[in-house]
């Protein structure tokens, strides 16, 4: 197991201990070359690593204040409507707790963990149908009351809550506890329907899922915000997303949506139930509004009475190559890292047809110059597989490699014209002008198409689009291929949805359907779906694997412990201290 | 008088109607869909379309105008149980805000921010472009025509980037421009959008100069400062009593329309120093296709604008005796 | 009034010995980027105390700058004067711009030729009245407020106490001129110039504006200088005439020996260019040809040859001699600045030249 987050630390003892893991770890590189790495399959922990407290940061102290500057206020903070990194990060980091969690840190690697609960969870029946957890004790929320199983329950059931209409009530975040229990959409939820959702059960301190078929992964679904606990008394409907009922070591003092979030400390958290969180400062105070760009000038100057200020969003790309290129002036402040979003060019499989088209539109592409105009290694890292290294299970395999000849050859001599769809920026026109040149060199004529960003989505989802490639990101849900694959490639998932080639093979649905439901545990089914991965690309070649996004963050000079989560790939607000409160 | 006021009014309000319906409509002839935007990009079909039923954007558009524009009189109660007092400018997508309350938070940053800077803008460029009409020729004046083309050629993103640079990144001299009410800390309030104020009307003085200096000294020319002169009197009086009593009137009217301007949202400053004032408000809201928010920037900046011309007009009435309302 | 002499006007007065104003060699020189602007180039007169000079000429002739300069109105900054202008025995041109300033609207006051630009629109009659009396008369608000009343009254405003509350442009043009002489006389001054005060008024006013200031010199007892180009105007009100052209006196004499005996040939000109009631309207008018010449190069010789139908070129003198201003013998105080013989100048004149009543 080996660290990805580098950390430039104040000095070598800290810097040791922080980039700690295998014996031929050399500590500092430049390069990228550990984000490669494959990650352990050994990723669902036990109990003893469910227990608080959580593994301390070196150097850190608790106190003072750490002030956030964000572009944009968090999208939800209700956690049946939390789907959005830096929302996750903020409530399930900071104001609630889940069932489970992610441990990350130098003791565990990383590991999903019982976080309400006192392990990541027991296959019941070992088939993976029912699933049960327990409650850790001394649990208790902001007014001193007890967390209770029962809220578990009512926090799940609500998140699947309909109006009269049918419509839900809280739909943006994510469903996969719903199609487990209820696939069929008949539960309207616990206002107007059982308390409880079917298959959810509740015995004094412990809780059991009945899914509809084996569902082996759901120590990872359970990590969803999904699951962090609410008192039905306390469930404010449409407000709560506004001012959630806090489970976790901090508790809104003020909020004002768009303008202001000031969170102080939940003095009835109780950091030995907690393994996950260390929640070093007292308070936190989130502003919304400074551009992004001027957030990573702010973060840079690092001015007096700036000391204390970090942001969610990465450096910027635009002063990204002058930090990076002087990251030791930043010493104790600068975070990089490999982050989960593996990019791809998406093939039309609608429109191009022809696997030999395909290809060889994969053979043309030049990856040296994607990533260089891209903004060199700091911001993209080459990458030629569908499922990214974040994930256990990960093979690396180049089915493509970059062979012009090889694409003229597939192509049969015959020259064809691919429409490439952008977003209509100025960076984006100039990436599109550079690949056209190099998919010139094997005989492919691209014609550039800009996009309205704001309409950018809709246009590459509609499966009707006269686009032929188009960029897409995506980052697994948690990690297994189950949160890559089918959303990607799935023919369920094609109208309006995530899967942008439209690929339509029965073949591969029954493959993901029954890897999606297989009860041979975690370990079988991950080595199943990294193999897929170069199936797919072999069979179908259904896109263009481009890079994985890399992060750079810069923090104020005074707040420590700067570090990169990775599951929600962001800097790790559970770790942070101020130096000198 | 009445007359005007009351033909004046009833002429803004179907000003405003117009505004709005045409705001209205070019909003949903945007390509964008307010609900994916909001939902996110993993959110499936169902999920899209729960949240434009929850958002109301499934109703015909006539109606959501409808309803939109009956807020403003008599309020608004939402299927959620929400109650929006009149005038109830809807609901934010983000949050379920009360437009009017964001704009309650918003206004005071960009009036403080407007007429503090237009304040010094005028004192600016009044003074600067009388002294540089007296002094024609001399250096003072090619110093202000200088300053007014560097002025007037200057993007304003660029100086107020450049100010926070140099007064705050730089050398820590100044805090962070933020907003703080002057009922709260007055001197908070000052030293916080100095560098707001600044980057306003530095760039702004250039235009009220050049138009002062090149207003004073087309009256200057004019006959009756020679009958001024030639009735004795002092060169001071000449100045002040006559010349720049004529040259005020085009001065005022651009100024009160550019305070006009300013209070509807100085977008570009707001933006620049993240101050979340009406301008900066708008553009958000275009950027998260919010609406509700869209319609009330919109409509209070051309409020703004409607009402500094009527005000002008009485303004230019009250100074010029020529003038007759009717 | 065209029998008058220069030493006896209409009314039969006693003229003061001494002129009240007496210009002397005045040179005006303004300096633009294009060169020297010779405005008024080398010009004497004097007129006394109840006397009205009426000076005539094109547009450019140098009438206007003539005048202000005696007010002391010029651009110091590009202007050069040279000669001398005594107003009551003071020397403007070398006096300290102070003094001039106290002079201005107290010993002499200037009536302009469009009263609606020249008074300042957003301040009332009464106002601007009170401002000119009070620059002058330390005396209240209120006083100098009846003053300008009474002065209304007397240019023959109705309803003054009334019309001085009053705008300009709540006057009509006649009203307007009557309130801007009222405004020049507060201060009763000694030197009037009028410069086309009559220009932009109806026809039918333009008598009676010209009537009042007539009878205001009786009683004022002032010099009035009238600078015009209606030759009408001249014949029935002046007593002196000075002809201008290039920025010099061509032709100076009483009013009767100009208009009627008239020695130059631009005289000529301009007496031709007058229509007349009676006669063929087209055969009647024959404005003098071509155009006047800039000051900032003026012709060699005599400015005026180029557009002279009698000028002697080719060897001429007309062309490379500029002739002095002589006195027309046997008719003083007339003189003329043309090289034509005195008698050849008869000749034409008797069979070219209307007769300029």
């Amino acid at each position: 197991m080996k660290r990805q987050a580098r950390f430039v630390a104040a000095g070598g003892v800290a810097l040791a201990m922080l980039v700690t893991g295998c014996a031929e770890n050399t500590g500092e590189t430049d390069g990228n070359s550990q984000s490669h790495e494959q990650r352990s399959m050994d990723i669902i922990g036990t109990a003893e690593e469910s227990q608080g407290p959580a593994t301390p940061m070196p150097d850190g102290v608790s106190g003072g204040t750490i002030e956030v500057i964000q572009n944009a206020d968090m999208a939800h903070l209700d956690p049946a409507r939390n789907y959005v990194s830096t929302s996750m990060m903020v409530g399930n980091g900071l104001i609630y707790r889940s069932l489970n969690g992610y441990r990350e840190d130098d003791t565990v690697g990383r590991k999903v963990v019982g976080d309400l609960a006192t392990d990541p969870g027991t296959d019941v029946n070992g088939d993976c149908t029912v699933w049960e957890w327990t409650l850790k004790e001394g649990l208790k929320y902001e007014d001193g009351s007890e967390i209770t199983a029962d809220h578990i329950g009512y926090a799940v059931s609500r998140s699947m809550a309909q109006d009269e209409d049918g419509n839900l009530m809280y739909p943006e975040g994510a469903q996969f506890l719903r199609q487990w229990i209820d696939p069929a959409g008949d539960y309207v939820g616990p206002y107007d329907g059982d308390p409880l959702a079917p298959g959810i059960e509740v015995d004094g301190n412990k809780i059991t899922f009945t899914f509809d078929q084996p569902r082996c992964e759901a120590p990872f679904a359970m990590a969803m915000p999904t699951t962090a606990p609410i008192p039905p008394e306390e469930d404010t409907k449409d407000k709560f997303d506004v001012h959630p009922f806090s489970s976790g070591p901090y508790k809104i003092e003020k909020r004002v949506v768009s303008e202001e979030t000031i969170l102080v400390r939940n003095e009835h958290w109780d950091p030995e139930t907690d393994p996950i969180r260390l929640a070093y400062p007292d308070s936190w105070v989130m502003t919304y509004g400074t551009q992004p760009e001027d957030i990573t000038t702010r973060l840079e100057a690092n001015a007096d009475g700036d000391e204390n200020l970090m942001s969610f969003a990465n450096t910027h790309a635009d002063q990204l190559s002058a930090i990076v290129g002087a990251k030791e002036d930043y010493e104790g402040r600068y975070l990089e890292g490999p982050r989960k979003y593996t990019q791809y060019l998406s093939i039309n499989t609608n429109r191009v047809t022809e696997l030999e088209v395909r290809q060889a539109l994969n053979h043309a592409f030049n990856r040296e110059r994607w990533i260089q105009v891209n903004g060199g290694e700091y911001s993209a890292l080459p990458n030629t597989t569908l499922m990214g290294p974040t994930v256990p299970g990960y093979v690396d395999y180049d089915v493509y490699p970059y062979d012009v000849e090889k694409a003229k050859e597939l192509l049969g001599g015959e020259t064809v014209k691919i429409r490439y769809a952008h977003q209509d920026t100025s960076k984006n026109g100039e990436i599109a002008a550079a690949m056209a040149d190099e998919f010139a060199k094997a005989g492919i004529e691209i014609e550039a198409v800009p996009i309205d960003p704001m309409d950018w989505y809709g246009q590459i989802a509609d499966p009707d689009n006269d686009f032929d490639i188009y960029w897409n990101g995506w980052g697994e849900d948690w990690p297994s291929g189950s949160t890559v694959f089918p959303p990607l490639f799935h023919s369920s998932s094609i109208a309006g949805e995530t899967n942008y080639p439209f690929l339509e093979e029965p073949e591969l649905d029954a493959k993901m359907d029954e890897l999606m439901t297989s009860p041979d545990g975690f370990e079988a089914i991950a080595e199943e779906w990294g193999k897929l991965g170069q199936e797919i690309m072999e069979k179908y070649a259904p896109s263009i694997p481009t890079d994985l996004s890399f992060g750079v963050w810069l923090t104020g000079s005074n707040i420590g412990g700067q570090y990169l989560q990775e599951n929600i790939s962001l800097i790790d607000a559970t770790k942070l201290f101020v130096r000198e409160p | 008088m009445l007359r005007f006021i009351i033909r004046r009014v009833l002429l803004a309000t179907l000003t405003l109607s117009m505004v709005s319906v045409i705001t209205f409509g070019l909003f949903f002839a945007i390509p964008a869909d307010p609900a994916r935007l909001q939902c996110g990009e993993r959110c499936t079909a169902e999920q899209v379309e729960a949240v434009r039923h929850n958002l109301g954007l499934n109703d015909p558009i006539h109606e959501q105008y409808v309803a939109f524009a009956k807020g403003i009189f008599v309020g608004r109660s939402y299927e959620n149980g929400t109650e929006c007092a009149a005038p109830c400018l809807g609901l934010m997508n983000l949050g379920g805000r009360e437009v009017t309350e964001v704009v309650k938070d918003a206004f005071p940053i960009t009036a403080s921010l407007a007429v503090g800077a237009w304040i010094l803008q005028l004192t600016l460029g009044i003074g600067l472009g009388m002294i540089a009409a007296v002094k024609r020729g001399k250096l003072i004046d090619k110093f202000a025509v200088g300053v007014a083309l560097v002025g007037a050629a200057t993007p304003i993103y660029f100086f107020g980037a450049m100010l926070l640079v140099i007064f705050r990144y730089e050398t820590s001299w100044l805090p962070q421009p933020s907003y703080t009410s002057p009922f709260e800390s007055l001197s908070a309030w000052f030293v916080g959008m100095l560098l707001p104020w600044l980057t306003i009307a530095l760039i702004g003085f250039a235009f009220e100069t050049r138009m002062t200096r090149s207003q004073m000294l087309e009256t200057l020319d004019e006959d009756f400062i020679r009958t001024s002169r030639a009735k004795g009197l002092r060169e001071r009086a000449v100045f002040g009593r006559h010349a720049l009593r004529a040259s005020v009137t085009p001065v005022a009217t651009s100024a009160g329309l550019s305070l006009a301007g300013l209070l509807g949202g100085a977008v570009v400053t707001e933006t620049i120093f993240g101050l979340n004032g009406l301008g900066k408000r708008a553009v958000d809201a275009v950027r998260a296709l919010e609406l509700s928010m869209v319609m009330a920037t919109v409509l209070i900046a051309a409020l703004f604008v409607v009402v500094s011309t009527l005000l002008v007009d009485l303004l230019y009435a009250a100074i010029d005796p020529r003038v007759r309302l009717s | 009034m065209s029998t008058v002499t220069a030493t006896q006007p209409a009314d039969g007065e006693i003229v003061d010995e001494a002129p009240y104003l007496e210009v002397e060699d005045l040179k005006v020189h303004f300096s633009t980027e294009d060169g020297t602007v010779k405005a008024v180039d080398g010009l004497s007169f004097s007129v006394k105390r109840g006397v009205t000079l009426g000076i005539v000429g094109e547009s450019g002739s140098g009438k206007s700058v003539t005048s202000l300069t005696v007010l002391g109105l010029h651009n110091p900054g590009n202007t050069t004067i040279s000669g001398s202008i005594k107003v009551g025995g003071t020397d403007i041109v070398t006096a300290s711009a102070e003094t001039v300033r106290r002079m201005r609207g107290k010993d002499m006051s200037m009536i302009f030729q469009d009263p609606l630009t020249a008074l300042h629109p957003y301040y009332t009659i009464g106002r601007q009245i009170v401002e000119g009396y009070r620059i002058h008369h330390d005396v209240s608000k209120k006083q100098a407020w009846k003053r300008a009343v009474e002065m209304l009254d007397r240019v023959g405003i109705p309803q003054p106490d009334k019309r001085a509350k009053q705008y300009p442009h709540e006057f009509s043009g006649g009203m307007r001129q009557r309130a801007m002489i009222a405004m020049s006389l507060v201060n009763n001054p000694n030197l009037i110039i009028a410069d086309e005060p009559t220009t932009a008024l109806d026809v039918t006013v333009q008598a009676q504006i010209l009537d009042l200031l007539e009878d205001l010199q009786k009683e004022f007892h002032s010099a009035i200088i009238l600078i015009t180009h209606d030759l009408g105007v001249v014949s029935q009100f002046v007593d002196d005439v000075l002809v201008m052209y290039g920025g010099r006196c061509v032709e100076h004499g009483t009013a009767q020996q100009v208009l009627r005996q008239s020695e130059h040939p631009y005289t000529w000109g301009l007496l031709n260019s007058v229509p007349t009631l009676h006669g063929d309207a087209e055969d009647d008018l024959r404005p003098i040809a071509g155009n006047p010449p800039s000051l900032l190069n003026v012709p060699q010789g005599c400015a005026f040859h180029p557009r002279c139908e009698y000028a002697m070129k080719d060897g001429g003198p007309c062309d490379t001699e500029r002739p002095d201003l002589l006195p027309v013998v046997g008719a003083a105080p007339h003189m003329a600045a043309c090289h034509l013989p005195q008698d050849k100048r008869k000749e034409i004149r008797q069979t070219d030249v209307k007769d300029g009543s």
